[in-house]
């Protein structure tokens, strides 16, 4: 448990009710996390809400992604599987076809963060 | 004169007209504030039970009116109707003898006793409630699980049902009991893969349960991505090109693609995959 937690800074546990299976929440900004996604243009494959040209059909459109339960259809969706999946997706999935883009954990945080806030 | 009775006809009209306004009005607002009770506990009212049973034998008997009863003597397989009656069917409706499971008693309404089904149906409507299914019962289709024969040999197990002292069920309860299912190729394994049936399927195998597809009505599920444009989509679960091809290979059997992945291998035919992947295809 503790474990998990190093290097997470506990930041805050938002809307209790629905979102309670989210757990912790680590430190990011939505914000710079929506700018992020357009920088790494993730948008040649996804379809991302807010962001500029994100119009991509490769891979699931991020629609409502906060509502998501799995990501990749296989990972709990919270916000620190989302930011391990952002940062290395081949390292959870051998099979997939998300590359790993050299996202660092700073700009994964603020993407999840955004992705996450995505309803 | 004749002014004078149109105004009262328009005055009439309008009275109408505003009754039935305000009372679906009043029916949404009962709705929508959480009033009506939706908990099994809660049986229906006498006149809504009385309307919503006759309701469902009028659309039985209407549905079922131009099915071709096969000579079940000689084209129905008995044995194979008590497996399957065995297997599918003794878990929610009970049978001689035997109580049903215990989440099949708290079902409202409730199962029907199957020893009664012969008195109250004929046997083509009897096939027709197995084969579709009946709307906001449980009561699932078995269409897609069984075939024709095993329908109809189910059929004429149930007239042979009330005949059965509970301890001949018994008895054949415990026989050896012959396989309900069959290793056949599927009736519609020669049809060229059919959107339309494709949409169907999409309900019969629950595939809304977890995903949101355009074009099907059904909950508003997150567990699984949106298949928003899944013909413009470039892979299948993130692994697999997307042809045709891969997605039936998907739908099949999504565990031996990628044994990580949360969706189920729920059973689907090959017929039934393909049309599933000719919908999915068109969604652009």
């Amino acid at each position: 448990m503790r474990a998990a937690m190093t290097g997470a800074i506990v930041a805050a546990v938002v809307g209790c009710g629905q979102d309670a299976h989210r757990g912790a929440v680590l430190a990011a900004d939505a914000r710079a996390g929506q700018a992020a996604l357009y920088a790494y243009d993730c948008g040649v494959c996804h379809r991302i809400p807010g962001v500029a040209g994100a119009h991509g059909a490769v891979g699931p459109s991020l629609e409502a992604f906060g509502k998501r339960i799995y990501v990749a259809g296989r990972l709990p969706n919270t916000q620190a599987m989302l930011v391990r999946w952002i940062i290395d997706p081949p390292a959870i999935d051998p099979l997939t076809s998300m590359p790993a883009i050299g996202v660092d954990e700073a700009h994964a945080r603020d993407m999840a963060a955004y992705l996450l806030s995505l309803r | 004169m004749a002014s004078g009775r149109f105004l009262r006809l328009r005055t009439a009209a309008s009275a109408i007209a505003v009754f039935l306004v305000l009372l679906a009005a009043s029916a949404a607002a009962v709705m929508y504030a959480g009033i009506y009770s939706v908990a099994a506990t809660e049986q229906h009212l006498a006149p809504t039970f009385r309307l919503l049973d006759v309701g469902l034998r009028r659309s039985v008997e209407r549905h079922a009116r131009n099915i071709d009863e096969p000579l079940l003597e000689r084209d129905a397989d008995l044995e194979r109707g008590r497996a399957c009656f065995i297997a599918h069917c003794e878990q929610c409706h009970g049978g001689p003898g035997v109580g049903r499971a215990d989440f099949a008693k708290g079902l409202l309404p409730v199962p029907s006793s199957l020893a009664q089904a012969s008195a109250d149906w004929r046997p083509r409507e009897l096939y027709w409630i197995t084969s579709q299914g009946i709307k906001m019962t449980g009561m699932p289709a078995w269409e897609y699980r069984l075939d024709e024969h095993a329908l109809w040999s189910l059929v004429a197990f149930l007239r042979q049902l009330p005949l059965l002292t509970p301890e001949q069920y018994q008895r054949e309860r415990v026989r050896a009991p012959q396989a309900c299912e069959r290793a056949e190729a599927s009736r519609q394994a020669f049809l060229a893969a059919d959107a339309k049936r494709g949409a169907v399927a999409i309900q019969q195998y629950a595939c809304t349960a977890c995903h949101r597809i355009p074009g099907i009505v059904g909950p508003q599920s997150h567990t699984g991505p949106a298949l928003t444009a899944m013909g413009r989509r470039r892979y299948i679960a993130g692994v697999l090109p997307n042809t045709p091809e891969n997605m039936v290979r998907w739908l099949q059997a999504p565990q031996a693609v990628n044994p990580h992945t949360a969706m189920p291998d729920l059973g689907l035919t090959e017929a039934n995959s393909r049309d599933i992947a000719a919908y999915l295809a068109q969604l652009r």
